[in-house]
C-alpha cells in the first residue's frame, strides 16, 4: 500500500505497535444492547420534540433491556412450570410484582392466533386484562432462519382510537430464532374495552438485500366476564400535612393489573410538590406494593392534582391496608426559575447553593448551544437516579417562549440544550424536579 | 452500495437498518472511545451516545456513503467533551500520572513504552492528537481522516508531521542518531 508515511514516524516504532494494542482490544459483549439503548434514546429525545409542550406528568417508558435476575415467587414458578411456553413470557413482567400474581391467579387468558408471513411466524400467546388495562403477549418466531434484523414498527388498532397504546421492542441480533414482548393498552378518560380487540401489527424486516415492511392483523376475543366486577374502590378523601403542605388522596380503584390513587395538592402550599421517594401501600403482614416504575406511572388532572398507578395487590386479598411514605421530593414556589446570564455565565438566581453552573458551550455539530449545570447531591436515597431538572420550555428576557429539544445528564453534571438563536439574557428555566425534599409520617389506613 | 440504501431506510426512520449501519462501524467506535476514556464503562457510554446523536441527526446527513466518517467525528466529538470533563475532575491524579519520568523507563516494558507514548499523545493539541489516533491507533487512511476531521488533506498531512515532530520532543528522541 502506497499510503503516506510520514518521515517522523520511523523512529517512533511504539507508534507503530499501538494499532496491534488497539486491535487487542476486546469489544464487550453487551455492546449491541449498548447500541439499542443509543437508538431508544434516540428516539425518546427526538420524541420529546414533538411532544414536549403535552406535558404529560410522566410517561416514562423504560425500557427493559437486560434480563438481569429474574426471580419468580414460589408459586408463579410452579404455576410457570406447568405450562409449556409460559416461562420466557413470565420474564417479560418480572418487573411489576402485581402482573406476576395476577399469572400466578389464572388471570392469563390464552390466545394462541398464530400466522407465518414473510419467514416470520406471528403469535399472540394471550392477554392479560381488566377494566383498566390490557397486556397483549406476543412472540416472534424467524422460522425460514434468514438473518434479519426486525423491528416492530406499528401496533394499531384501527377500530378503537380512544385506546393508548404503550410498547417497546429489543431486537439485539440478526441471528435470532425468537422475540418476545409485551404491548400496553389504556382506554382514555372512561372509555371501554371492546369485546374483541381488531390489532394490526408491523414489522420492519432489514435483511442483507432487502428492507420489508409485513403487517399481521388479529382479532383478540377479550373475555370480560373473567374480570367482571373485578373492582375495588375506596373513597381515602383524607388530608396530610407534610412540614406544611397540604396533601389530600381522594379515590383509589383497585384493579387486577394496577391501583389508581388520585391525590390533589392544596394551591395554597409555599413548595411546590414533584415526587414521593417512597409512597408504598403496605398490608397486614407487611408485605409492600410499590408505584409502577415501568411503564406509564403517572397522569395528570389539572395542575394541582394527578392519578398514580401502584403495582396491584388485588390478589393477595388483604384484610387491612394503609398507604404509607415518609419522604416527598419538594422546593419553595418562589425558587422554582432559574435565571441564568448568558453572557457572564452566571446564575441570578436558582433554588439553592447545590447548583451551579460551569459552562456555556457551543456545540459544532448540532446547531445546539447548551447550559452545563453542576448539582451536588449526596443524598443516599439519589445514587442511581439522573434527574429531570427543568422543564423544557424556557423564556429570555423578554418574556418569549422557547422550547429546548433536549436535556442530558451524567454524574453530576446536567445539560440543557437551547437551539442557536438571538436570545435576550437572562434565561429563565423552570425546575420540575430536585433533590431538596420534605419528611414526615403518611400513614393512612384505607381498611 | 448497500449502505447507502441503508442510510437511505434509516432516514426514513427504519430503526433496523440504522442498527445494522451502526453495527458496521461498532469495534472502531469501541477503540477510539476506549482510547480516549480508557475504560469499558465509559467507552460504552461514549458509543450509546453517539448513537444516540447520530439517530436524531441522520436525517441531516448529506452524504450517506461517508455515515462512517460522520459517525466517528460525532464520536470523537463525544469523547473530546469527556475526556475534558474528567480530567477537570481529577486534576491532582493527573499531575501524578504525568510526573512519570522518562528516563527510568530504560526501554524495557512494552507497557511502559506504551503509558509514555499514551500520555505524550494526550498532551499534543486536540487536532494533533486525534490525527495521531486516528492514523496509528485505528488505521485509518489520510483520505478517511480528512473525511472525519473534515479538513483537506493537505493540512492533515501537516498536522501530522507537526504532530510527530511534538511526540519525538516528549519522548525525548530529539537530537538521537539516525537509525
Amino acid at each position: 500500500m502506497d499510503e503516506y508515511r510520514d518521515e517522523q514516524a520511523r523512529e517512533l516504532p511504539e507508534l507503530e505497535a499501538m494499532k496491534d494494542y488497539m486491535e487487542d482490544i476486546p469489544i464487550p459483549s453487551g455492546i449491541d444492547a449498548t447500541i439499542w439503548s443509543g437508538i431508544k434514546a434516540g428516539r425518546q429525545r427526538r420524541r420529546r420534540r414533538v411532544f414536549s409542550r403535552m406535558a404529560a406528568y410522566t410517561a416514562c417508558l423504560l425500557l427493559v433491556v437486560s434480563v438481569a435476575s429474574v426471580r419468580f415467587s414460589p408459586e408463579v414458578a410452579a404455576y410457570v412450570g406447568e405450562i409449556p411456553g409460559l416461562k420466557p413470557l413470565v420474564e417479560l413482567i418480572h418487573y411489576d410484582k402485581g402482573l406476576e400474581l395476577a399469572i400466578d391467579n389464572d388471570f392469563m387468558q390464552p390466545v394462541a392466533l398464530s400466522e407465518v408471513r414473510d419467514g416470520i411466524k406471528m403469535t399472540i400467546d394471550g392477554i392479560i386484562a381488566d377494566e383498566s388495562r390490557i397486556i397483549v403477549f406476543y412472540t416472534l418466531e424467524n422460522v425460514d432462519g434468514q438473518k434479519s434484523i426486525v423491528n416492530l414498527q406499528k401496533v394499531e388498532l384501527p377500530n378503537n382510537k380512544d385506546i393508548s397504546i404503550s410498547h417497546g421492542f429489543s431486537a439485539y441480533n440478526d441471528d435470532w430464532k425468537s422475540i418476545q414482548g409485551t404491548i400496553d393498552f389504556y382506554p382514555n378518560d372512561a372509555g371501554e374495552f371492546p369485546d374483541t380487540l381488531n390489532l394490526k401489527l408491523g414489522i420492519n424486516k432489514v435483511t442483507e438485500t432487502a428492507t420489508k415492511n409485513t403487517e399481521w392483523n388479529f382479532s383478540i376475543p377479550v373475555d370480560k366476564t373473567k374480570f367482571e366486577g373485578m373492582r375495588e374502590n375506596y373513597v381515602i378523601n383524607q388530608t396530610v400535612t407534610v412540614e406544611g403542605q397540604q396533601i389530600t388522596f381522594g379515590k383509589m380503584t383497585v384493579h387486577p393489573t394496577r391501583i389508581e390513587l388520585e391525590v390533589t395538592y392544596d394551591a395554597a402550599n409555599t413548595k411546590k410538590l414533584f415526587y414521593f421517594d417512597d409512597l408504598r401501600l403496605e398490608d397486614e403482614k407487611g408485605e409492600t406494593f410499590g408505584t409502577i416504575s415501568n411503564g406509564v406511572t403517572g397522569s395528570n388532572i389539572s395542575e394541582n392534582s394527578q392519578i398514580l398507578y401502584f403495582q396491584s395487590n388485588y390478589f393477595r386479598k388483604p384484610e387491612h391496608l394503609y398507604l404509607r411514605a415518609s419522604s416527598i421530593r419538594a422546593l419553595g414556589k418562589d425558587k422554582l426559575e432559574v435565571k441564568v446570564d448568558l453572557d457572564r455565565k452566571q446564575l441570578l438566581a436558582r433554588p439553592d447553593s447545590l447548583l451551579t453552573i460551569k459552562d456555556v458551550s457551543a456545540s459544532d455539530e448540532e446547531g445546539q448551544n447548551w447550559i452545563v449545570f453542576g448539582l451536588e447531591n449526596e443524598d443516599p436515597l439519589d445514587k442511581a437516579r439522573a434527574y429531570s431538572l427543568f422543564n423544557m420550555s424556557y423564556k429570555d428576557a423578554s418574556g418569549q417562549s422557547f422550547n429546548s429539544d433536549r436535556t442530558g445528564s451524567s454524574g453530576d453534571e446536567y445539560r440543557f440544550y437551547i437551539p442557536k438563536g438571538k436570545y435576550q439574557s437572562p434565561l429563565t428555566l423552570f425546575i420540575q424536579d430536585y433533590p431538596t425534599r420534605i419528611h414526615g409520617d403518611i400513614d393512612i389506613k384505607i381498611k | 452500495m448497500g449502505n447507502e440504501l441503508l442510510v437511505a431506510a434509516a432516514k426514513r426512520g427504519d430503526d433496523a437498518a440504522f442498527y445494522s449501519l451502526i453495527t458496521q462501524h461498532k469495534e472502531k467506535m469501541y477503540r477510539i472511545a476506549y482510547s480516549y476514556l480508557k475504560n469499558e464503562a465509559d467507552a460504552l457510554e461514549a458509543v450509546q451516545e453517539a448513537t444516540c446523536r447520530a439517530y436524531m441527526q441522520i436525517r441531516k446527513l448529506k452524504e450517506p456513503e461517508f455515515f462512517g466518517s460522520w459517525l466517528i467525528r460525532i464520536l470523537m466529538n463525544y469523547c473530546a467533551d469527556e475526556a475534558k470533563r474528567k480530567a477537570r475532575r481529577a486534576d491532582g491524579q493527573q499531575a501524578a500520572a504525568a510526573a512519570i519520568d522518562p528516563h527510568a523507563t530504560s526501554g524495557e516494558s512494552a507497557l511502559l513504552e506504551r503509558v509514555m507514548l499514551e500520555s505524550a499523545v494526550e498532551q499534543l493539541d486536540a487536532n494533533y492528537q486525534k490525527v495521531i489516533q486516528l492514523k496509528y491507533y485505528h488505521d485509518l487512511t489520510i483520505t478517511e481522516i480528512a473525511r472525519t476531521l473534515q479538513k483537506p488533506e493537505g493540512t492533515i498531512k501537516t498536522w501530522l508531521h507537526k504532530a510527530l515532530g511534538g511526540l519525538r520532543q516528549r519522548l525525548g528522541k530529539e537530537g538521537e542518531p539516525n537509525g
